[in-house]
């Protein structure tokens, strides 16, 4: 059989110019020292969109001696004749084997990507486990925020980047330059560079974890490497605009999101309880108004999109989210391009302007008030009160929003039934709402989808220490929020609660979960983020008592993921845990300094204070 | 506001031919988009650039004559449109010709157009006679496999100034066969799901590397 995929065997392929079809502001390069391929472990639609590869994309191709490249996890049907005909899963954009790239670099967005990571690995023909990756080349990287608790991946990784990635990432470029150009060869040295020239970066070789008799996980001991240099403080960017480009990548077949991303802040200034984004991208930083307003314009003329993506973790608390929206209006209601404003505050300011943006298509309003009841929003920190709700769905209808999208959670610490018949409160005074604001002819219009997640306890937040609800209880308060709406313009979807439990074993897990997901992964199970794909039967089979890590830790021992250092000091999640079950809220941080640690590494701007 | 017509041949080439129509036409939009050329929106919730396309290009088939119409509130050239276009197309795509149509011709393509001729480019230089006769054998109760030297210029001929323009990256020595249908309208005969469905045949089929829709066949009424 021939070594190469071949016409005919492309068109039987499922969406073929995913893997081939040109993309506009690709790079290719024929000269240079040092290459990298940076992976995203899932389809090429949902990953081609994630704005972090894009930003290490492009920065890395700046720099005259490196190219970078990407891949995708593939879908089965081309992985199957892959292996069929002993072929290595290849890049992107210069079609090379991965094996053949100096650095594979892979961002881990959700904890459900951990079995492609090594579906990825073994498409492209290199063994799982990094102590039988002998050769110092191609060095194995993973970043992003599943990478705060990098344990569970420990064995198979090489080297962790943590935090932001865009000034690790070039460095680690130049040590591998530098490397070849010495001739080094030894795997060794090249982690023991590494380990003592970039901070950020966390080498799972050069530690032992321990475990007690009972397996309990007791501790760390770095036994290798910069023996000053115990646990491994994240890395920050001090200024946002130095990642700042406007050369994003424009796919060529229909991707998740289809649009133009500016990110004009990094970090949160609230402080919800449950959020790990909001803890471990602090402090706040944010692109300055004019620069973003000019930014916007470059990228959307350099992408053609018809769509612009403020990213950031709360739109809302930009400082000068009006002027930006008004500086670019005009240009993009002149070519009916849509600004979307993801994450936007439950607000009437917000939602009114959001209804003065309206300058593509009609969009869908997304509000997340996470929980049903004000005592709940108080545990967890998400500050709202009922009557701010009830201003803002009056704004949006009143703006026209016909559709409305809401975000709940079950299963958040300390809740009780009567908060979920908070959610079913909310979703009633919604529809009443609407019949009351609604313009006439929108009346009928009117469609509002719930959707309800589990609530997974996330490491280096305050519910850290916390217990997970198991899938038959999450089913249980489920069905009984099902049972209590019954609206039929309602459209109520639950996440999977099986899948959330898995997402809990590996958010929380140490390294004895690197051999679970090892054997999930042989045993046919990967693509875990797809509920079609999921199969929750063999992670049971491979996990068995392991899934005790969902169950909670105590505080007073020492948690796996302490090796990773977010600023965020622990005193400060336990202050937050107590002040939860006392229902305490703690403002924003703009309002004043809250101590958490972060701004002792590197503060927040003066003029972000406000 | 006047509005201003346009018609636009454009070929598809190399793994450009992977794409389906409407990604093409996302791609050709968004290209208009980087031009910033003043396009014509619909009316409604949901606004989009008016276009209308030519037959539907099967996906994985290249092209040398997809045909798509654009409206503008701008009056420039068709020369002129064509230039900036092709700065701001991805590789693999290239606008032979864009020319101003009336209004009264515009969106009325699939009528006009009742057939095609394809190409078959295969990888093998040597032996045309010989892989002709063995496809006019296995898949002649299909149609007629031929070569025709007129084709096969006309196609290099536009491939090369495809790759002068850059817009290739590697230019492909091999043969063109045409292949015109037995059938009168089928207007883009499905040649991969002819040779898909033969799997004993899979050794011959491997010189081909690609299908390339050559021309159109138009009715009596239609102008080429």
């Amino acid at each position: 059989m021939d070594r190469v995929l071949n016409y005919l065997d492309w068109l039987q392929i499922k969406k073929p110019g995913q893997y081939l079809g040109p993309e506009h502001n690709s790079v290719i390069k024929d000269k240079f020292e040092v290459s990298a391929v940076l992976v995203y472990p899932d389809l090429y639609e949902v990953g081609l969109p994630n704005i972090g590869i894009q930003i290490l994309y492009y920065l890395g191709n700046q720099l005259d001696f490196a190219f970078v490249d990407r891949a995708y996890a593939p879908g089965e049907d081309l992985a199957l004749r892959l292996k069929q005909r002993k072929l290595d899963l290849k890049s992107r954009v210069s079609q090379k084997p991965l094996r053949e790239f100096d650095l594979i670099g892979f961002t881990l967005q959700t904890e459900l990507n951990f079995t492609n990571v090594l579906y990825v690995l073994d498409l492209a023909g290199l063994e799982l486990h990094s102590e039988q990756r002998k050769e110092a080349l191609p060095l194995v990287v993973a970043g992003g925020p599943a990478a705060f608790n990098p344990l569970p991946l420990s064995k198979f990784i090489d080297v962790f980047i943590i935090g932001d990635g865009e000034e690790p990432f070039l460095q680690l470029l130049r040590l591998v330059r530098n490397f070849k150009r010495r001739g080094f060869r030894s795997k060794k040295h090249l982690l023991d560079i590494i380990d003592h020239e970039i901070e950020a970066s966390f080498i799972p070789a050069f530690y032992e974890f321990e475990y007690d008799g009972k397996g309990n996980f007791t501790g760390f001991v770095k036994k290798e490497g910069n023996l000053e240099k115990k646990r491994v403080r994240k890395a920050i960017l001090p200024d946002l605009e130095l990642s700042l480009h406007t050369k994003q990548l424009v796919p060529p077949v229909r991707c998740v999101h289809e649009r133009a991303q500016l990110e004009i802040s990094r970090g949160c200034r609230g402080g919800c309880r449950f959020c790990q984004a909001g803890f471990i991208y602090r402090p706040v930083r944010e692109i300055p108004v004019d620069t973003a307003a000019e930014k916007a314009k470059e990228l959307l003329l350099n992408t053609g999109y018809d769509e612009l993506g403020f990213v950031s973790l709360s739109t809302s608390d930009y400082t000068a989210l009006e002027e930006l929206l008004k500086k670019v209006g005009d240009f993009c209601r002149e070519r009916r391009i849509t600004i979307s404003l993801p994450s936007l505050r439950l607000d009437s300011f917000s939602v009114k302007l959001a209804g003065s943006m309206q300058t593509g298509k009609k969009a869908t309003l997304t509000f997340a008030p996470e929980a049903g009841t004000e005592r709940l929003r108080k545990v967890i920190n998400k500050n709202l009160r009922e009557e701010e709700i009830e201003a803002a769905l009056v704004a949006a209808f009143e703006n026209g929003f016909q559709k409305l999208k809401f975000y709940f959670m079950i299963g958040l610490p300390t809740e009780t039934e009567e908060d979920i018949e908070g959610i079913a409160a909310l979703i009633d005074r919604a529809i009443l709402l609407a019949k009351k604001h609604l313009s006439g002819n929108l009346k009928g219009k009117f469609r509002l989808n719930v959707s309800v997640s589990t609530f997974v306890p996330k490491a280096h937040t305050p519910f850290q220490w916390e217990k997970q609800i198991m899938p038959d209880e999450a089913k249980r308060r489920a069905d009984f929020l099902k049972k209590i709406v019954k609206d039929r313009r309602v459209r109520i979807s639950f996440h999977n609660h099986y899948q959330a439990l898995v997402e809990g074993l590996l958010s929380r897990g140490d390294t004895r979960v690197a051999e679970v997901i090892k054997e999930v992964f042989l045993a046919g199970g990967f693509f875990d983020s797809w509920e079609e794909k999921f199969n929750f039967d063999l992670w049971q089979e491979k996990a068995g008592n392991l899934f005790k890590l969902t169950g909670g830790f105590p505080i007073d021992m020492p948690l796996p993921w302490e090796v990773i250092d977010t600023g965020v000091t622990r005193e400060y999640l336990l202050t937050e845990k107590e002040k939860a079950t006392k229902e305490n809220e703690t403002p924003k941080c703009m309002s004043g300094c809250r101590k958490c640690g972060v701004c002792a590494i590197v503060p927040m701007k003066e003029a972000l204070k406000k | 506001m006047t509005e201003n017509f346009y018609r636009l041949t454009i070929g598809v080439f190399d793994t450009a031919s992977y794409l389906s129509h409407q990604d093409e036409a996302r791609i050709i939009e968004r290209a208009l988009r980087r031009a910033d050329f003043k396009l014509v929106f619909t009316q409604g919730f949901s606004p989009r650039p008016v276009l209308s396309f030519g037959p539907a290009r099967p996906t994985g088939f290249g092209s040398l004559t997809d045909f798509f119409e654009i409206v503008l509130k701008e009056d420039v050239t068709g020369d002129f449109l064509k230039i900036k276009l092709n700065d701001k197309l991805p590789a693999g795509f290239f606008v032979f010709e864009a020319k101003k149509i009336k209004e009264s011709e515009f969106g009325k393509l699939n009528r006009l157009i009742r057939g095609s001729t394809l190409g078959i480019i295969i990888n093998s230089p040597n032996g045309l006679d010989a892989i002709l006769s063995l496809l006019n054998s296995r898949f002649g109760s299909y149609g007629l496999f031929a070569h025709s030297p007129e084709s096969e210029r006309n196609f290099i001929e536009k491939t090369d100034k495809v790759i002068k323009n850059g817009k290739i990256y590697q230019k492909k020595r091999g043969r063109l066969i045409t292949f015109m249908p037995h059938e009168a309208n089928v207007v883009i005969p499905r040649l991969d799901k002819i040779f898909l469905a033969q799997s004993s045949d899979q050794n011959i089929l491997q010189i081909i590397e690609g299908i390339y829709i050559l021309k159109y066949h138009w009715n009596s009424e239609g102008a080429g």
